[in-house]
């Protein structure tokens, strides 16, 4: 098996940076797998109660034998459990908690490894108490020394500057809410009072703001202070300097230096700049803090000589740390928007960048880098295409994608924000012609990698959906081109990789993977033509619609079926323009009735579905009656198109059209009895489809409930779940409904890491609990056997049950679902309290039966047994 | 479950509380005084369960329990009072009225279905709904089964939104601080700033901040004092809200005027004001700002016609006075030698303009300390009785007199009568005596028997207030800086008409 997964890394065909980093993860994946095997058999030595439990996992696993996936550590006399896929970060934590004084431990072989990782962390845990210990004792002396010294400078200092060093005293207090308060205190008195900081209080101040404690709260003092107190110039420098030099909160001191304005010397001395870069970070997917005074420090030492801040982002975009390459992606794009020739400076760094690995978790450099370049491309858009056209013949496949996706970036809404033009004015004018013309190329260039062409494709259909009209004029170009691929019978040829000495070419497996990858590339490319040439076709159907209605109708079925079928779809696009459905329809019923092809049959359903999908009207009775009609047609892509339309349009329906669809779909149930997932549609499709008449909804829940139990979990949580939702606890169906909830909760398991408010179990008990007591009582037999059932194994979801019995006041089966949940838990240390707690609520269930039977002192000698909770 | 999240912690509450119920019913004795006291706790228990609890039928049953428990402890509270206990028996009848109401209500709701409610129902609850049968209510409250509670009331307030008012809309934000710097008669203030009684001073406040509350269009600034408001008054000071606030900033000038009634004595205190700023709220309310800058104000009210200090000597008592007012301005820390100084300077002041007036001292040309020592010792008793000794050891020497702890060291000048070389000579000693004792100021008198060839002049020059330089870094940079009262009485003095013989034979020796 492993030999399996490495022929797939070994492949010949070109790899996306997403492979690579796929590849990189697996070996990564195999090394923790690794890992993992050798801490579980260290820890089922060291102790023989430790349990260890694969609780997910997944093909690599299963290939490779290892450990790799998420499990579970536990030991009956430990307290809590533990789960991750990082055994080696979890299970030393484990038994640091759980295993360094217990009275329990049972060896199983040799023990020095837990008692090395007792060992450590006891140390760990000895230097780090002490490390506090002197870090609090030398913060209790400064703080007695400034409040000894602020005592004195009060009595000698002015009337008016007293309230000034009352707030220092209050900075370098132990109360955080109190320093706080100070800090915003003293940030104002030094904007508005800037002269009433005695010297004590301005020594105070400077000294502290080189301390990684206090820093934080005497910076932004000090930065109003700078603006206002020029007798301070010159200590405020060294300050803030030596802050950014110790990275001491540098996004301040670089506020201090600012609010310095002329008095500061530019460019900054090196070791600064890179400071002042390096600090920011940008790993952030949605916000993050901005570096504003960091920035115009850069951007001002930019000025004076470019060379200095470029110099130190050259060397970090050629980090091999992603992060460190996002990061510094981060502070060009913020230095771009001001001088964008930053962005042209580095330009041949940030296209070098693209070489080095890169993975699609959090923040990808990839990314960060291509919006670079894009922002560089709107300042200078023909040396920035020129040279990305110049470097793409000597990069990889990977890269030359990520280079052609930074033409996609060009469409992004932010961008043009970014750049202050309007969408369609401006932006239209040189910069979105030179992209467009670029990916055409692209697109058409069959000596680049399939992938390279597709995210060109993506590229093109971006800008034909915001910017139709700057590749309107290649529309029959496109549309010729994408004719001609449909003429191929083969997808085009690999391109040769570099065949290494000992790589095996013949391998029949590999060259049969190869073949299949290449086809599904091959048509994922096709499909995303089709779609540059559809949102053309939606935003500009008067432009182009009698040209692909003509074209329609000059082609024919038996030899450009693939064609033929693509401009039916275009006609399904065109038809969403309200003025352009009269003159579709009649090549579209064409095209429905066409039975030359089943292929054109099911394109042409599919574009009725997308020419109605936002329409207030219905299409004419007789193309519903053509679609219905489809419902029966013995070709799957035929009929699975016509129930999947009429799915959503029920309301297109008259009541003897419905009955004639839902006996349509009602007759495919048996037919897909074994594909669950697609009975799954067809179910949701008949729901959908009756819902329009009352009448008809018992019918149709009927039918649904015929085909449950499919035995696949998630289909059939899924249909009776949506069942619960369809019909009312009140309604004739209700008791069949509630006879298949209950065997669903029953039959199948929780999911435990889904928030169980959220999950369709709860829905389906949160429904039981509404059901008539007739029913209740008719069901009580199946009832109690699934809480029983689920008792033996969740405690916890057996408590769903334990309620409903108590609310219709069946105390005796809410005590025995209790009863079963609570000897479920025994034996396990980290269950004990919800043990008890589950005693004690079997004890008022007890109770409450007894005092129904009217045995009051039985009922109080019960209760007596509750005691209150342990905190 | 309207609204409800299983929640295993909420459930088990309600077995303990179950539990607690029971025992408590158990144990009651309705013939008892003081049961009904029992009962409180309990409820409160249910109904803060009650309260995290959604809306479900288990819920309606303890709903009926709290209601019994009221009606209930109503019930053993009317006859409580009934018997001589305290309280307001109509009020708690009226009460008990009330919960009987509801508790039929309630229970007439609740087993609607059931054959057995009415009969429960007119079991329980008396016809004209004014009281209970306990004994009953007290075996259904003890038979009825009270459900778990399995659900607990979700939290919909998501996302989690607090439900704020003026004030707290305020707190949220970063808390105002204002600049506040006072003028008086278009001066900068200074500390204490001396004033006289009965006159009308312009009092004018500078005010600069950079965030005003949007909720309020008032600053108001008020003084704070411990002074009887019958003594002094002050205008009211407010500040409206600037139409505009340009730069993030806003300025403001706050007249009026401030006057005091009657003088302070030497001895008093300074006058405190705090400055208080405060942003009026449409509700009324203030919210209070710190206040940078002046936010204390330091008054002493001095009237130079009718000094405090009187040794009989208008003038020199004047000038004596504002020596001490000086004196106290720039040492607040002596105020407390204050008590035993001020005789002794009324006393010297007292001698001083005594002798000068009586020229006592004209002709002694050559007199010597200890024949002076004696001279002074016992005008001193005259005024200042029997405490006031002579010769006591102190700080390794022996000092010349001494009152109440205030050294005066006599001296006798030969041969430089310049006042400066006078204080510089004679203070040193005097002043290592007093500082042993932790006082700054000591005093010294000197008879200047050097020849006057040029007339007296004023003799309030002869009474100097000298900052001593002491022993241990620079004086100005000294907690408790040395100070000495130095007195110069004048001995060898020559007739007044003396000096006109000598201007006319000046003059003719000019002339020739």
């Amino acid at each position: 098996m492993i030999y399996t997964l490495f022929l797939v890394c070994e492949s010949t065909m070109a790899k996306g940076k997403l492979e690579e980093s796929f590849e990189r993860e697996n070996e990564r994946a195999i090394k923790l797998g690794i890992e993992n095997a050798e801490h579980i058999k260290n820890a089922k030595s060291w102790c023989k109660h430790f349990r260890a439990e694969m609780v997910s996992a997944g093909l690599l696993a299963q290939m490779s034998g290892l450990p790799i996936g998420s499990h579970a550590i536990s030991c009956q006399h430990a307290e809590g459990s533990s789960e991750s896929m990082n055994l080696p970060w979890i299970i030393p934590e484990f038994i640091v908690s759980n295993c360094a004084k217990c009275p329990h431990h049972v060896p199983n072989g040799d023990i020095s490894w837990g008692e090395r990782i007792i060992e450590k962390h006891n140390r760990q845990l000895q230097e780090r108490e002490e490390a506090e210990r002197a870090r609090q004792n030398q913060l209790e002396k400064l703080r007695d020394q400034i409040l000894e010294l602020s005592v004195q400078a009060k009595q000698s200092s002015e009337i008016d500057e007293r309230q000034i060093l009352i707030f220092i005293e209050g900075l370098f207090s132990g109360d955080e809410t109190k320093q706080k308060e100070c800090s915003e205190w003293l940030v104002q008195s030094a904007r508005i009072g800037a002269d009433l900081f005695s010297p004590f209080a301005i020594d105070i101040l400077l000294s502290q703001s080189r301390s990684q404690e206090f820093a934080s709260f005497c910076l932004p003092i000090c930065g109003e202070l700078a603006e206002r107190r020029t007798d301070l110039t010159s200590r405020l420098i060294e300050v803030a300097c030596t802050a950014i030099e110790h990275r001491i909160y540098p996004e301040l001191a670089a506020y201090v230096l600012l609010q310095l304005a002329d008095k500061m010397y530019y460019p900054l001395p090196d070791k600064l700049t890179v400071n002042l870069i390096d600090h920011q970070e940008y790993n952030w997917p949605i916000g993050g803090p901005k570096y504003p005074n960091s920035n115009e420090l850069l951007l001002r030492s930019f000025d004076a000589e470019p060379r200095s801040v470029a110099n130190p982002l050259r060397t970090l975009l050629q980090h091999d740390d992603k992060r460190v390459r996002v990061n510094a992606c981060g502070v060009i794009e913020t230095l771009q928007h001001a001088r964008p020739q930053i962005g042209l400076d580095l330009l041949p760094d940030l296209v070098a960048s693209l070489d080095l690995h890169d993975d699609p978790y959090e923040e990808s450099a990839d990314a960060r880098a291509g919006q670079c370049i894009a922002n560089a491309f709107w300042s200078n858009p023909t040396q920035v295409d020129e040279f990305l056209v110049s470097q793409i013949p000597n990069k990889r496949p990977a890269v030359q994608q990520e280079i052609v996706a930074v033409y996609r970036k060009l469409i992004r809404d932010d961008v043009e924000h970014q750049h202050g033009k309007s969408p369609l004015a401006e932006t239209t004018s040189l910069e979105l012609r030179i992209a467009a013309k670029r990916c055409l190329e692209f697109v058409k260039d069959d000596k680049l990698d399939l992938e390279v062409r597709r995210e060109a494709a993506e590229a093109l259909e971006a800008i034909s959906s915001k910017h139709p009209q700057t590749i309107l004029l290649h529309f029959d170009s496109l549309l010729g081109y994408y004719a001609l691929n449909c003429t191929l019978s083969e997808p085009p040829d690999l391109r040769l990789g570099i065949i290494l000495p000992n790589q095996s070419t013949s391998d029949p497996r590999l060259k049969q993977l190869d073949e299949i990858k290449r086809r599904q590339h091959w048509g994922f490319f096709k499909r995303k033509l089709l779609d540059v040439i559809k949102k053309l076709a939606e935003n500009e159907p008067a432009t182009v619609g009698e040209t692909v209605i003509r074209c329609f109708e000059g082609l024919d079925t038996k030899t450009n079926e693939d064609f033929k079928s693509a401009t039916v779809a275009l006609l399904g696009e065109i038809g969403k323009g309200y003025a352009f459905q009269p003159r579709v329809l009649p090549p579209l019923m064409k095209a429905l009735m066409d039975y030359e092809s089943q292929v054109i049959r099911a394109t042409a359903i599919r574009a009725v579905e997308e020419m109605y999908r936002h329409a207030q009207s219905a299409p004419p009775k007789n193309l519903v009656d053509i679609l219905i009609l489809h419902l029966n047609d013995r070709y799957v892509i035929v009929h699975k198109a016509a129930i999947r339309a009429l799915e959503w349009k029920g309301r297109w329906l008259s009541r003897s059209q419905t009955i004639e669809a839902l006996t349509g779909m009602i007759g495919w149930l048996n037919a897909y009895r074994n594909d669950p997932y697609y009975l799954d549609d067809l179910c949701q499709a008949i729901v959908q489809v009756a819902a329009h008449y009352p009448d008809l909804k018992n019918l149709a829940a009927k039918s649904v409930t015929r085909v449950l139990p499919t035995n696949e979990q998630l289909v059939d949580e899924k249909l009776v779940e949506s069942l619960t939702r369809y019909i009312q606890p009140d309604e004739p169906t209700a008791e069949a409904v509630a006879r298949h909830i209950v065997w669903c909760l029953g039959q199948y398991h929780r999911d435990r890491y889904q928030g169980s408010q959220f999950s369709e179990r709860a829905r389906m008990f949160e429904w039981l609990y509404q059901i008539p007591q007739a029913i209740y009582v008719r069901i009580k037999p199946v009832l109690i056997e699934a809480a029983k059932q689920i008792a033996v194994r969740d405690a916890f979801e057996s408590c769903f049950f334990a309620g409903l019995f108590a609310r219709r006041g069946d105390y005796a089966e809410e005590e025995n679902v209790l009863a079963v949940a609570a000897d479920s838990l025994s034996g396990e240390k980290r269950y004990h309290r919800f043990r008890k707690e589950l005693l004690d609520l079997r004890a008022v269930a007890a109770a409450n039966a007894q005092l129904n039977n009217g045995n009051i002192s039985t009922a109080q000698q019960l209760l007596s047994q509750i005691t209150e909770p342990e905190q | 479950v309207k609204d409800g999240e299983l929640d295993i912690t909420h459930a088990h509450n309600s077995a303990v509380i179950v539990a607690g119920l029971h025992k408590t019913l158990g144990e009651i004795n309705l013939r008892e005084r003081g049961q009904a006291h029992q009962l409180t706790t309990l409820i409160e228990q249910i109904d803060k369960h009650l309260g995290e609890t959604a809306e479900s039928e288990e819920s309606r049953t303890w709903q009926i329990v709290s209601i019994g428990l009221r009606t209930l402890q109503s019930q053993l509270r009317c006859r409580e009072i009934a018997m001589g206990g305290n309280g307001e028996i109509l009020g708690e009848r009226e009460r008990l009225s009330v919960l009987c109401s509801e508790l039929r209500m309630q229970l007439s709701s609740f087993y609607a279905y059931s054959d057995s409610s009415t009969t429960l129902v007119e079991e329980v609850i008396e016809h004209n709904n004014r009281s209970v049968n306990s004994d009953r209510l007290l075996a259904f409250l003890r038979s009825v089964p009270m459900p778990i509670t399995y659900w607990r009331r979700k939290n919909t307030n998501y996302p989690f939104r607090r439900h704020s008012s003026e004030s707290e809309d305020i707190d949220a934000s970063i808390t105002p601080l204002v600049r506040v710097i006072a003028f008086i008669d278009g001066s900068p203030l200074v500390s204490p700033q001396l004033l006289q009684p009965q006159l009308s001073y312009s009092l004018k406040f500078v005010v600069r901040g950079i965030i005003w509350p949007n909720e309020s269009d008032k600053l108001k600034l008020d003084l704070l004092t411990t002074l009887p408001a019958s003594d002094y008054s002050v205008s009211d000071f407010m500040l409206q809200k600037p139409l505009k606030i340009e730069d993030n900033q806003y300025e403001g000038e706050l007249a009026g005027q401030i006057r005091f009634g009657t003088a302070q004595t030497l001895l008093s205190e300074n006058i405190s004001f705090v400055v208080r700023c405060a942003f009026q709220l449409p509700s009324g309310s203030h919210y209070e700002v710190p206040v940078i800058g002046h936010n204390q104000l330091e008054f002493r009210i001095v009237d130079p016609e009718r000094q405090s200090f009187m040794s009989g000597h208008r003038r020199l008592d004047q000038h004596v006075a504002g020596l001490l007012e000086k004196l106290r301005g720039e040492n607040p820390a002596i105020v407390d030698e204050m008590p035993d100084l001020i005789p002794v300077l009324e006393a010297l002041t007292n001698l001083h303009g005594t002798y000068a007036q009586g020229a006592v001292l004209k002709d002694a040309t050559k007199i010597r300390e200890r024949d002076f020592h004696p001279l002074v010792l016992r005008d001193l008793r005259f005024m200042l009785g029997k405490e006031v000794q002579e010769h006591p050891s102190q700080a390794g020497g022996y000092t010349d007199i001494r009152y109440r702890g205030v050294v005066i060291e006599l001296k006798v000048e030969g041969k430089n009568g310049d006042r400066t070389h006078i204080c510089q000579k004679y203070s040193k000693q005097a002043t290592q005596y007093e500082g042993v004792e932790a006082r700054q100021v000591s005093v010294v008198l000197v008879l200047d028997l050097t020849p006057k060839d040029e007339p007296l002049g004023d003799i309030r020059n002869d009474i100097l207030l000298y900052d001593v330089p002491t022993h241990g870094g620079k004086d100005n940079q000294k907690q408790y800086p040395s100070k000495a009262f130095v007195f110069v009485v004048n001995g060898n003095i020559q007739d007044p008409s003396a000096y006109s013989k000598k201007r006319s034979y000046r003059r003719r020796m000019s002339s020739k």
